[in-house]
């Protein structure tokens, strides 16, 4: 029922980033006011590094889907970086800090890769059937060089009532599924009429749980 | 009849202070499209069954809809013309504590057209401005 295309690994692009020595929230805003973005870099059992990018730089990155990058710090240093985490403001529409971890380019990493849903599924054509993705990404385990933008999920034969679990997902060669396989990713529902709920007197209260209901009336 | 908690340790509750903005329930869960409100305030479960009904009535049968604030914070109100004092009045409806970011409603199951236009009556119902936001991917 599932079927994947393998997608193509991005070429490593290089960031330049400067060492930040002054750290906390306050120095962060600043930062960001400036039009940069801080970042840290950890893992490979040595010191975290606290970084900053130029942010419409890496911002771009991020949005192709890029994962791993060469990090050039400012004391002439380059390694090679996994995008471990994206913090964003409250509203979700901004990167406000990356969390990063040092690689080998070789090493076998867990990731979390977009899944994106192809075909007209059979079972849509049922009036009021819509497909839902309770799961819209999945985390495998691959070569760090050969992390897709995303994982094909082909749900052309889903009727109504069926649904595709990770297990079911074919991922690309060489790749593992770390998350649970019986991770539900697309299933198809017949919406049901919402009941409209019984109109009750005003005066409905919920139950106080413990204790009883205190009934005097203290307006004048 | 709008949303109500079934069971609560105490029927009253103190006004209490909305500071910040929204640390969780901040980002589409569980359908692809989602109404996220950019102001703060109480929205009452009155309010929240205006927007539903909106959108169901525009949806018609269409999809699903999540709703994702609950109104669990009764609001007591004196009746009119009475002297103040004499304790606390009894509660007069529930609201849900609702900060910037807070997503309100989602939908699953529908074009993006068709949730930007629901989701665009719901709005005008919403006592804040809100904006229309999609399922953010890994």
């Amino acid at each position: 029922m599932a079927a994947t295309a393998p997608s193509t690994a991005h070429d490593t692009p290089t960031i330049e980033a400067q060492i930040r020595t002054k750290l906390g929230t306050n120095e962060c805003r600043r930062l960001r006011k400036a039009g940069k973005l801080p970042a840290v870099v950890y893992g490979h059992q040595q010191d975290p590094v606290h970084i900053s990018f130029d942010a419409k730089t890496i911002n771009d990155l991020l949005h192709s889907h890029v994962r791993v990058l060469d990090v050039r710090t400012d004391d002439g240093k380059s390694e090679h970086c996994l995008v471990k985490e994206l913090q964003w403001n409250h509203l979700g529409n901004k990167i406000v800090h990356l969390d990063m971890t040092r690689i080998d380019i070789n090493e076998r990493v867990t990731v979390e890769v977009e899944l994106t849903f192809v075909g007209d599924a059979v079972g849509l054509k049922t009036a009021g059937a819509f497909m839902e993705h309770p799961a819209t990404s999945l985390e495998i385990e691959c070569l760090a060089s050969q992390i897709p933008d995303a994982i094909k999920v082909d749900v052309s034969g889903m009727n109504v009532d069926e649904a595709i679990s990770a297990a079911e997902v074919t991922l690309p060669e060489g790749m593992t599924l770390v998350s649970d396989g019986e991770l539900v990713v697309a299933s198809i529902a017949i919406a049901v009429a919402e009941p409209e709920p019984e109109e009750e007197g005003d005066g409905s209260e919920p139950e106080v749980i413990g204790g009883k209901k205190d009934e005097d009336g203290a307006s004048e | 009849m709008p949303l109500m908690p079934k069971r609560v340790k105490f029927r009253k509750q103190q006004r209490g202070v909305l500071k910040g903005n929204a640390q969780r329930g901040n980002f589409v869960a569980y359908g692809e499209y989602g109404l996220q409100c950019t102001g703060m305030g109480w929205m009452t479960a009155r309010q929240i069954e205006a927007g539903r009904i909106a959108a169901r009535q525009f949806l018609s049968r269409e999809g699903k809809l999540y709703i994702r604030v609950f109104p669990d914070k009764p609001i007591s109100k004196k009746p009119l013309e009475t002297r103040m004092g004499k304790g606390k009045a009894e509660p007069e409806y529930w609201a849900a504590r609702v900060k910037p970011g807070t997503i309100i409603y989602e939908v699953a199951g529908v074009p993006r057209e068709l949730a930007v236009q629901a989701f665009t009556r719901v709005a005008h119902k919403m006592p804040f401005k809100c904006r229309f936001i999609e399922r953010r991917h890994a």
